[in-house]
């Protein structure tokens, strides 16, 4: 296969969370987004989103896939290298 | 404030020799003995101070000085394009392609991405193409380090030091713990600016707004009434439309990486597990550097718009605080661009020496390549403070460049090795990194050349580099052999937890 596939169903659906935060971040979501009209913390609600909201929801991601992955390595680790 | 240029000076010196001294404290506590110690610190480095090195390294003069004119010029596009790009496209490299690297790094040897295209295409003119390549585009990112560097100096000391005097004390200060320490001395000194250089621009641009600027509430007030477009996409300047953010974002940031020296902070870590954290820990401290820098844009709009916005944050800190403070975010400044110029400098001393003399004259032993390494560093230095003193309107565009034309050289490359893709050809590789790199140079550098259709120059680099790549693969042969493809995807799938243990092990019990 030219291009595989990860097949490990909670990557896929993290892989999936971040392309849809990337999608609403960037285009097309930012297109729409812009035209909320909200104050939300003194913030206009775009600039709270593209400053704040947007990238801390990718880091979320990112810490949830970092930690399973240092835990499911010491599991498989010491099941003796099986997964 | 009155501003009271010795107690600056005096802060400033304190230091810069707090800086040169543990430099040389880690030089002279462990001095590298192999060309792997000086260049990976024997890939031994520790969590805090791996995690602090790479990210003082990534964080340079653009986060205090460059990124806040760039915010004041273009908006909220353009933090889309730079913050929101860097956690989204660098953090996206981290999260498919760190620990991949990393792990086929301890069981090949890789140090350089010459290292690993060369291995996996088996091409040595590939690892030629793509270290030259690399050299080129540090050089001019790492001029914009000094450039900054020199500012800041004279604007903290009242204009006593002088732009040119600045930068050649602290390219000599650079100079001497990187040429004896290597990459340890770096590291630990880096360690020390990252955590300077993330307090002074995080904490030091929201302590801005709320000090002296009244709250964020009162700060877009006063955008909404009078820079209303600074929060709209393209921006005041119609320039980053949604098809230049997104072309923009893709170039620069699949690029940064690539970049030697931050690629090296992918193999020098002794865990793997560190490696594995990365991606949240490089981004959420991009986020809150930015979140300062952005912040210190909303202060300079309320109380000093009509300055020069690349030094709004010196400006007003000399205004509004005690010296003594200003002095530490001067300190944390100079922190930002002097990690990232050692870095870099190191950097390319790593690939002469790696890439080229290691290459070329395989016969010489470790300490030759190690004087190699050095020597090449020192002339880095040399060049680049050459250069700044030439000057430079826009602190930005460098940077950007530089890494855009890391990506167009070697994204594909690099992806397709460590995932074991079979089907990608030498020939294939070769071209898609020349002509790539070759656009993104003239579409960037070249005067009077329009990139087409108002995207990003950089981008047309990179997407060419894949076209030939995947295009050319199918019409050549010379595939990587099933050897290869194998060996790497069983270096891929083994344990992190296996390996750090097998290191670990090589370290308590050397090789005779």
């Amino acid at each position: 296969m030219p291009f595989p596939t990860p097949t490990d169903p909670v990557r896929i659906a993290l892989n999936g969370t971040l392309l849809g935060l990337f999608l609403l971040y960037f285009l097309p979501g930012g297109i729409y987004l812009q035209r909320v009209e909200l104050q939300v913390f003194g913030w206009p609600f775009f600039a709270l989103w593209v400053v704040v909201i947007g990238p801390a929801l990718a880091l979320l991601v990112f810490l949830v896939n970092s930690v399973r992955n240092v835990r499911r390595d010491v599991r498989r680790d010491a099941a003796g290298g099986e997964t | 404030m009155a501003f009271d240029a010795t107690v600056s000076i005096a802060v400033l010196s304190v230091y810069m020799l707090v800086v040169l001294g543990l430099g040389l404290a880690a030089w002279r506590l462990n001095p590298p003995e192999t060309v792997e110690d000086y260049l990976l610190a024997n890939r031994g480095i520790s969590w805090f101070v791996g995690f602090f090195s790479t990210a003082a390294s990534q964080y340079s003069a653009l986060i205090f000085l460059g990124f806040v004119g760039f915010y004041f010029n273009f908006g909220l596009a353009a933090f889309m394009a730079i913050l929101g790009a860097y956690v989204y496209i660098t953090g996206s490299t981290y999260y498919f392609l760190g620990p991949r690297i990393w792990k086929i790094g301890r069981k090949r040897g890789h140090i350089t991405p010459s290292d690993t295209v060369r291995d996996y295409y088996d091409s040595p003119l590939l690892g030629y193409v793509v270290a030259i390549g690399l050299i080129l585009a540090l050089i001019p990112y790492l001029q914009v380090q000094f450039t900054g560097v020199g500012i800041v100096l004279s604007l903290a000391t009242g204009g006593q030091v002088p732009i040119v005097v600045g930068a050649a004390i602290v390219a000599a200060i650079i100079g001497v713990y990187t040429w004896f320490g290597g990459m340890r001395s770096v590291a630990w000194v880096d360690t020390l600016q990252g955590v300077m250089l993330l307090g002074g621009t995080a904490i030091g641009g929201i302590v801005l707004v709320f000090v002296v600027g009244g709250g964020y509430e009162a700060a877009y007030g006063e955008l909404l009434a009078n820079y209303s477009g600074l929060l709209a996409i393209p921006g005041p300047r119609g320039v980053f439309t949604w098809p230049y953010i997104m072309t923009f974002g893709i170039a620069v940031f699949l690029g940064w990486i690539f970049h030697p020296h931050m690629w090296m902070r992918l193999h020098y870590f002794k865990s793997g597990r560190a490696v594995e954290n990365l991606p949240w820990f490089m981004g959420l401290t991009n986020w809150l550097g930015n979140l300062g820098t952005w912040s210190v844009v909303l202060a300079g709009v309320l109380l000093i718009p009509q300055a020069a916005p690349d030094q709004f944050i010196l400006l007003m800190y000399r205004e509004f605080f005690p010296t003594v403070v200003f002095a530490l975010i001067a300190a944390a400044a100079l922190a930002a661009m002097m990690s990232s110029a050692s870095s870099q400098c190191h950097g390319i001393g790593a690939v002469v020496s790696r890439d080229l003399s290691s290459k070329l004259r395989p016969r010489w032993n470790d300490d030759r390549h190690v004087i190699v390494a050095r020597l090449a560093t020192v002339v880095a230095i040399v060049g680049a403070f050459g250069l700044s003193t030439l000057g430079i309107e826009f602190l930005l565009t460098s940077g950007a460049a530089a890494a855009a034309l890391g990506a167009s050289l070697v994204f594909p490359q690099v992806t397709a090795a460590v995932y074991g893709w079979e089907w990608p050809t030498t020939e294939a590789a070769i071209a898609g990194s020349v002509l790539g790199g070759l656009t993104t140079l003239v579409l960037l550098t070249v005067p009077g050349i329009e990139s087409p259709l108002g995207l990003y120059g950089g981008f047309w680099g990179v997407a060419l580099n894949v076209a030939v790549f995947v295009i050319g693969s199918y019409v050549t042969d010379s595939t990587p052999t099933r050897a290869t493809t194998e060996a790497w995807s069983a270096a891929v799938d083994e344990s992190t937890t296996a390996l750090d243990r097998e290191h670990r092990r090589r370290d308590e019990f050397p090789a005779d």
